[in-house]
């Protein structure tokens, strides 16, 4: 008959699942949020310039 | 008068075998390929340990996928001088038999590369002979259908890209999986002698996905060309 | 464009981050530890619901696929590739977190079962959508192409599934290995649905978000000609 212990030690494999997960997704916000703040920077420097363009014009 | 789908596939497939026959180059390196491959892996595993006979239906699926995908490469790339492309969609023949022919003419090469590389196989493996050949080359050329419908389809869209040959591999393989697993069991359950009842299920697999993709990439070849 | 006004992530984000601290907070501290597989069997909350989420996207990318063909609406592409970048994501965090929980559960970082086997070629495919993509300078083209290689790729997984369903017949798992679908108590119910939702929201946010700023790109590279990043 088997003697009932608790349940198995598990929990370094289900903090490291955990975390990984957080950075993860954290990672990937993170680095959509640089892309569109330099795309978004960008953007503005080339309708700056159009609008200085025209008005030279 | 246009011609029909039939008679303007034949002539794609014409076209491209007879450039191919010019240079023979294609071929012969495609083939030294196969052979050598086939040649390499034998050294690649511990001969006690597996038997040859347990081997060889991997090797020669494994070889089969790369070979194709090198008879692949070259499909569109005939294509590619002095934008011999347009000149093909001028013509008055339906786009899908432009997909047809080439993939035709593909199926030909894939079949004639098979021709050697499967004695080859027979022969370095120590397979028995006769029945053995025919089980082969019959499964062998379903699958070389389904590598072929993929193939074309994917090595014309890849051709226009700035990575051709990583991304005939890349977007081809995992649909030819399902085509070599399909003609490994088969393969495999009739060299072992076992009832062609177990072979069955892997069969309809090999067929239906020929069929299916046969089907939908020639309806998809359009889409990929310009308006 | 309009789109340059609006913030990356929205109110729909925020939500989604906080319920998924929410979520995290009910797993770790408030749901039992079950007594067969210990603390690991808490993977199971995140692997699944995103799985679901990673499918979810997906499915978007094979059906915006079908619409541009039919359509030719460029809006209907960048969906298409904004949902293949976070499905992308999503099917990275079942990946790793599949082995994470079948190790101490099954004693094997793998198994070739049907889920597993078909979310890594699911990721093959995904992975090759948006390489297609970084490879073809046209905008057209690479619409077309795409949205060609996602119809297919939907065409694909049945295939996949039979030849997983027909490997497994030949080679039947262990029934010992294999954790039998675990009839949950109620809390660790709720917990799921909470995860689940949680996830499901995060995928839509990051999906909202990573289209404006493909928006953005585009308006960038009509304006340059062709410049921005991918």
């Amino acid at each position: 008959m088997m003697v009932q212990s608790g349940p198995p030690d598990t929990a370094t494999y289900y903090r490291l699942a955990y975390t990984w997960v957080v950075v993860l997704y954290g990672t990937y916000a993170v680095v959509l949020w640089l892309r569109s703040r330099r795309v978004r920077a960008q953007l503005r420097a080339v309708e700056r310039e159009e609008a200085r363009a025209t008005r030279a014009t | 008068m246009r011609p029909t789908l039939l008679a303007a596939t034949w002539l794609v497939a014409r076209k491209d075998l007879k450039i191919e026959f010019r240079t023979r180059t294609a071929f012969f390196a495609v083939l030294v390929f196969a052979i050598l491959g086939v040649a390499i892996f034998y050294f690649a595993w511990d001969s006690t340990a597996v038997a040859a006979v347990d081997l060889a239906p991997g090797v020669l699926w494994v070889i089969f996928i790369f070979s194709g995908l090198l008879s692949l490469q070259r499909s569109f790339g005939v294509e590619q001088a002095d934008r011999a492309m347009d000149g093909l969609l001028l013509s008055p023949i339906d786009r899908e038999a432009i997909f047809l022919g080439k993939a035709l003419a593909n199926l030909v090469f894939v079949a004639g590369i098979l021709l050697v590389t499967i004695p080859a196989v027979v022969l370095l493996y120590n397979l028995p002979l006769g029945r053995t050949l025919v089980i082969l080359f019959a499964i062998a050329l379903l699958a070389a259908v389904g590598l072929v419908a993929v193939g074309t389809l994917f090595s014309a869209m890849a051709a226009n890209t700035r990575l051709a040959e990583l991304l005939l591999p890349m977007l081809s393989l995992p649909f030819f999986v399902p085509v070599v697993y399909g003609a490994a069991q088969a393969t495999s359950a009739l060299l072992a002698g076992r009832p062609t009842a177990e072979a069955w299920p892997f069969l309809k697999l090999l067929i239906a996905f020929d069929l299916v993709f046969l089907f939908a990439c020639t309806l998809a070849f359009p889409f990929t060309l310009e308006e | 464009m309009s789109s340059t006004k609006r913030p990356l992530f929205d109110w729909l984000f925020v939500v989604a981050v906080l319920s998924l601290i929410a979520a995290y907070v009910r797993a770790v501290f408030f749901t039992p530890i079950e007594a067969l597989q210990g603390a690991a069997q808490k993977i199971y909350y995140v692997h699944v619901s995103a799985a679901i989420s990673a499918y979810l996207a997906l499915g978007i990318v094979a059906l915006m696929s079908i619409v541009y063909l039919w359509l030719h609406d460029e809006r209907a592409d960048r969906l298409a590739e904004s949902a293949g970048e976070v499905g992308l994501l999503f099917l990275t965090v079942v990946l790793t977190t599949g082995p994470l929980w079948g190790k101490p559960i099954w004693g094997a970082w793998w198994t070739w079962d049907a889920r597993l086997t078909l979310t890594l070629f699911l990721w093959f495919l995904t992975a090759g959508y948006l390489v297609l993509r970084g490879a073809v300078d046209d905008a057209a083209m690479r619409s077309r192409y795409s949205a060609v290689l996602g119809v297919l790729a939907a065409l694909l997984i049945p295939f996949i599934h039979l030849s997983v369903y027909l490997f497994n017949t030949l080679h039947p798992m262990p029934i010992l290995l294999k954790p039998s679908k675990p009839s949950m108590p109620s809390d660790m119910l709720i917990t799921f649905f909470s995860m689940w939702g949680a996830c499901t929201l995060l995928c839509i946010s990051l999906i909202g978000a990573r289209y404006r700023y493909g928006v953005d790109r585009d308006a960038l590279r009509a304006l340059e000609g062709n410049g921005g990043d991918r």
